[in-house]
């Protein structure tokens, strides 16, 4: 008898429910794969990233990794994967994207509780995605209060451990203090996977991830010569699909699409005409399968052309300056890295991400900002009236697009942003 | 600083490093024996011109029927009776002369024979220790002199009078004949020092009947000879003792780990790994080029060059008491004010030149380019680099105690030679240019000071350079100077990879980000020597550039980072 078929005899209950939830968010899964693949200009080599949503959320397989090598869960981006690799393991990102573990989670969280965590307890309660049961170890950086309360809440459940991010990282102290933390976390996942911490091990880790960000350089900078090169919402499927691979395979995978790339863009053959409006998405994490509003956005005739959020480029895109070769120094390019340039809301002070979206507006001629907010998510929601002010000095358009997981405001959504494209495409926007 | 406490430990460093310095001279760290005891002279009668030669300490006086040998002592012309020494008293100046009686000979082929006056002069000064007097007979037993006033200098004297505007004939030891022109003072700059390495005749003819002849020889050292060891040993013992701090450091730091449960990789030495990569082509190459070369040129400059570049006050810590790099050290005048004011004008104003133009033209990039004292730090870090011992992290409380010490340094600096003291006692460069080109210095508390110079830079990358007062004088001019650093504050993510790099703490760079032109801020400070991390570290585009004279000359860029990072597989492909 195995453990499901134990499950079915023991709790009847419990296992419908687990048939529904495999059904419908298998469902969901495949239909936002199915959009995304149906879009035109799909680079060939954005299969093997197609692939990967697909064997999770789908087929429901394990990360894509070596035989046998553990996995840690992070939970948002100061989790540093080079230390994880280091230690042997390797880092899975499991913030959540399925509204139909969201409708399981919503019974175990407050109200104004964010989707984002709500997805990940309804993971975590119906048990049945191999990347969340694997895990050795779940890391919780303390970035806003449902993740601090998601860390409690996991912590009854597996072994986990809390990551303290400071409020400030202008002061050195503030930076001692997280490259502490860190130590201690590179503890606490030596004791999961048995390794310790050596030069060795940490320096081929950085030297990995360094690979992989390379790759996604060569990415961004083929992107910043020709804005309109592929669609956003592959470049998000293309990053989305990095929380599930081991790092190698990725950076495999992104240099066949970043040649493919160089040579579409050697004969000019770019994803989309010229008059299509170039959008931006920030704010809120946009996770697998949440994939609404950047499918929305290419399908009512806008181009993706950049987006700053922490699934997407962010997440891969700072890498560790590692100035001192010593165990030390690489924690503390890490820690460095982890905060410092972090453009998370989470930060008391985050004029930097102002300017980091000035920058994307410039790097990728950026016509208009989509501000995605998900309900609940109050640290990017404040942000939004600093950004709609200074957007407002560029003349650029933004428009404010709160959504939660699940299906009912698409049409609303549709609405919004095609009047949004529609303003840009045809209108001067004058505030 | 701020609290009770912390100033009365500023206090206590402060009275500390001052009375240190005001000691200094009282602290020795290795000092040669008194050359003049240790030399033996010997007057061998072979029939030879009358010269000194010397092997190592035995100095000998060929060509000696019937010269009478001099020495110069506090006390006046003394002679050396037989010219026959196995030492020499302490009051003694190194100098010594021999002159034969006058005789009659046709030396300048005229066909009618003159009185001739042979003799004799050399300096053992020269590689032995540095002085600032120099050493003139000015006696009538020896009537024509040559003394070297300064080391491209001769001033001529006939009978203790200058001989002002006067035609004299240098027959080098190549067999090369120079005819020099004395200036009203009696000097002569048209000889390098290379030119009297072997040694030069001096033919002095007033008229038709009498002929002058002076052989001069100083003292020369031999780099990488047994003298040249010698030499080197003062800065071998520095070296030794910095190992042995750093070695029981590295332990005491790994029992500590060990105690508080630390991971102990922190402090394994491994060479596996990631370590040691040359440098691209590109500014760091660049940077190390140019500092491998004025090492060189700093400290053996005046054997390459010859004296073209000695009017050149450079202002950087390369050592005075070396004689033979291929300029002047204007660190000297700036601790020995005092001394500068009694200098002629035109040396003044070559001081005061140097200093300007190099100061406005590059201001601090000379300590990241062209300073010997940076580069062995730099040398020290990349070998830290390779063996991957954790270093030592500075944060704003302690760069703030390297500025505090910095002032306290450059009151010394400026101040302690005008109350009587030598701030080269103190100072650390001593113990470095003057050894390595051969010349026998003793240091006194500067090679304590060396040892902390050494052991602190090998851990924390540059760190003398942040309390360093002829680099802070330096920097002072950085609102005019041509290099300039700047910033692009929206194109930074404020990743304080800059800051991480900077050996000087800088802190300002990462934190700027208002500005008039906020893709252009101006980020040079006083305390930037231009060494180029923060750009190499930098990921981003542009966000981080620098300029000489407005022109772009290195600029931040995400794919040459990431290059030094990824596979070399990679990095060979690409």
């Amino acid at each position: 008898m195995t453990q499901q078929e134990k499950t079915v005899a023991l709790y009847p209950a419990k296992a419908r429910r687990r048939e529904r939830f495999d059904r419908k968010s298998i469902a969901v899964a495949e239909k936002m794969l199915r959009r995304v693949e149906e879009l035109s200009h799909r680079p060939q080599a954005l299969t093997s990233f197609i692939e990967t949503l697909s064997s999770v959320f789908v087929d429901r397989e394990d990360a894509i990794r070596p035989e046998g090598m553990p996995t840690v869960g992070t939970y948002c981006v100061m989790v540093p994967p080079e230390l994880i690799y280091a230690l042997g393991a390797m880092p899975v990102k499991l913030c959540g994207g399925s509204y139909t573990a969201f409708n399981i989670g919503d019974d175990a969280a407050p109200r104004d509780a964010c989707p984002l965590v709500k997805a990940v307890m309804g993971f975590e309660e119906i048990d049945a995605m191999p990347i969340y049961q694997n895990c050795s170890l779940m890391a919780v950086p303390v970035t806003c209060d449902c993740k601090k309360k998601l860390a409690g809440w996991l912590s009854e459940r597996r072994p986990t451990t809390v990551l303290h991010v400071p409020a400030n990282r202008d002061m050195d102290a503030d930076m001692e203090r997280f490259v502490s933390e860190l130590y201690a976390l590179s503890e606490q996942i030596g004791k999961a996977t048995g390794e310790a911490l050596t030069y060795e091990g940490l320096s081929d880790a950085c030297r990995m991830m360094a690979d992989a960000q390379y790759e996604l350089s060569r990415f961004i900078d083929l992107r910043r010569r020709y804005p309109r090169l592929i669609r956003g919402v592959f470049a998000m499927a293309a990053m989305n699909a990095m929380s599930y691979t081991w790092a190698p395979t990725w950076t495999k995978q992104m240099k066949a699409l970043n040649d493919e790339l160089a040579a579409l863009a050697r004969k000019k053959q770019m994803a989309v005409k010229e008059n299509r409006p170039r959008l931006l998405l920030t704010g809120s994490p946009v996770v697998f399968p949440n994939f609404k509003l950047p499918l929305l956005i290419e399908e009512m005739g806008g181009l993706l052309a950049g987006d700053e959020t922490c699934m997407g480029e962010r997440g891969l895109y700072d890498p560790p300056a590692v100035v001192d070769r010593t165990v030390d120094g690489m924690l503390r390019a890490l820690a460095n890295r982890a905060t410092r340039p972090c453009t998370c809301p989470t930060f008391a002070d985050n004029k930097r991400r102002i300017y980091r979206i000035r920058q994307l507006i410039d790097d990728y001629q950026i016509q208009g900002v989509v501000y995605h907010v998900l309900r609940g998510c109050l640290v990017y929601d404040y942000e939004y009236a600093i950004l709609e002010e200074e957007m407002g000095k560029l003349n650029i358009p933004i428009i404010r697009v709160e959504t939660d997981y699940n299906e009912e405001d698409v049409e609303q959504l549709r609405i919004r942003i095609e009047a949004f494209i529609e303003l840009i495409k045809y209108g001067r926007n004058d505030p | 600083m701020r609290t009770a406490k912390g100033r009365i430990i500023a206090v206590c460093i402060a009275a500390a490093l001052m009375l240190l310095a005001w000691f200094a001279a009282d602290i020795p760290f290795y000092t040669f024996d008194e050359p003049l005891s240790r030399a033996s002279l010997t007057s061998v009668a072979d029939g030879e011109p009358l010269s000194f030669t010397y092997e190592n300490d035995v100095i000998t006086l060929h060509g000696a029927e019937g010269a009478t040998v001099y020495g110069l002592t506090l006390s006046g012309v003394a002679e050396i009776p037989g010219g026959q020494a196995d030492g020499f008293p302490s009051d003694s100046l190194g100098a010594l002369a021999a002159v034969k009686p006058a005789y009659q000979a046709d030396t300048d082929g005229d066909g009618a024979s003159e009185t001739v006056i042979d003799a004799a002069k050399t300096d053992m000064e020269y590689t032995q220790e540095y002085h600032a007097t120099t050493s003139a007979f000015l006696d009538s037993r020896l009537p024509f002199e040559a003394t070297l006033s300064e080391r491209h200098v001769f001033t001529f004297t006939l009978n203790g009078a200058p001989l002002a505007n006067v035609q004299i004939q240098a027959v080098l030891s190549s067999g090369e004949t120079l005819t020099l022109l004395t200036d009203k003072s009696g000097a002569s700059d048209a000889l390098s020092i290379n030119d009297i390495r072997g040694g030069v005749q001096f033919v002095y003819r007033p008229d038709n009947t009498a002929t002058y002849r002076l052989n001069y020889r100083v003292e020369d050292n031999t780099v990488f000879s047994l003298r040249w060891l010698s030499a080197m040993m003062p800065f071998t013992l520095v070296v030794l003792v910095a190992l042995i701090c750093i070695i029981l450091d590295v332990m005491l730091r790994k029992q500590l780990y060990q105690k508080n449960d630390m991971p102990e990789s922190r402090v394994k030495i491994t060479h596996r790994g990631d370590g040691f990569r040359l440098p691209r082509f590109g500014f760091e190459l660049i940077r190390w080029a140019v500092m491998i070369a004025s090492f060189v040129l700093l400290i053996w400059g005046g054997r390459l060059l010859g004296s073209a570049l000695f009017n050149v006050e450079l202002p950087v810590l390369a050592c005075p008491y070396n004689l033979d790099q291929a300029t002047s050290a204007g660190c000297y005048w700036f601790s020995h004010l005092d001394v500068l004011l009694g200098l002629p004008i035109a040396e003044i104003l070559w001081f005061v030149g140097s200093f300007a133009v190099c100061a406005v033209l590059f201001g601090r990039m000379l300590c990241g380019f062209v300073c010997p004292l940076g580069f062995v730090q730099d040398v020290l870090h990349q070998l830290r680099q390779a063996l991957h011992v954790e270093g030592v992290a500075l944060n704003e409380k302690l760069y703030a105690w390297l500025r505090f010490i910095k002032w306290v340094l450059l009151v010394l600096f400026l101040g302690i030679g005008l109350v009587g003291g030598s701030f080269c006692d103190f100072c650390p460069a001593i113990t470095l240019s003057p050894a390595l080109a051969g010349f026998k210095t003793s240091i006194y508390f500067s090679g304590f000071v060396m040892v902390a110079v050494l052991v602190s830079g090998f851990f924390k990358r540059r760190c003398f350079c942040n309390v360093c007062p002829m680099g802070y004088l330096l920097g002072l001019p950085h609102k005019v100077s041509l290099a300039r650093l700047k910033k692009d504050a929206v194109a930074c993510t404020e990743c304080g990879a800059c800051y991480e790099a900077c050996p000087m703490g800088i802190k300002s760079i990462f934190m700027v980000r208002e500005g008039k032109d906020e893709r252009r801020i101006d980020v040079t400070t006083a305390d930037c020597i231009f060494c180029g991390e923060c750009i190499r570290r930098c990921p981003e585009d542009g966000a981080l550039y620098m300029t000489l004279a407005g022109k772009k000359i290195y600029t931040a860029s995400r794919m040459q980072f990431m290059r030094d990072y990824t596979s070399r597989g990679k990095e060979r492909s690409k």
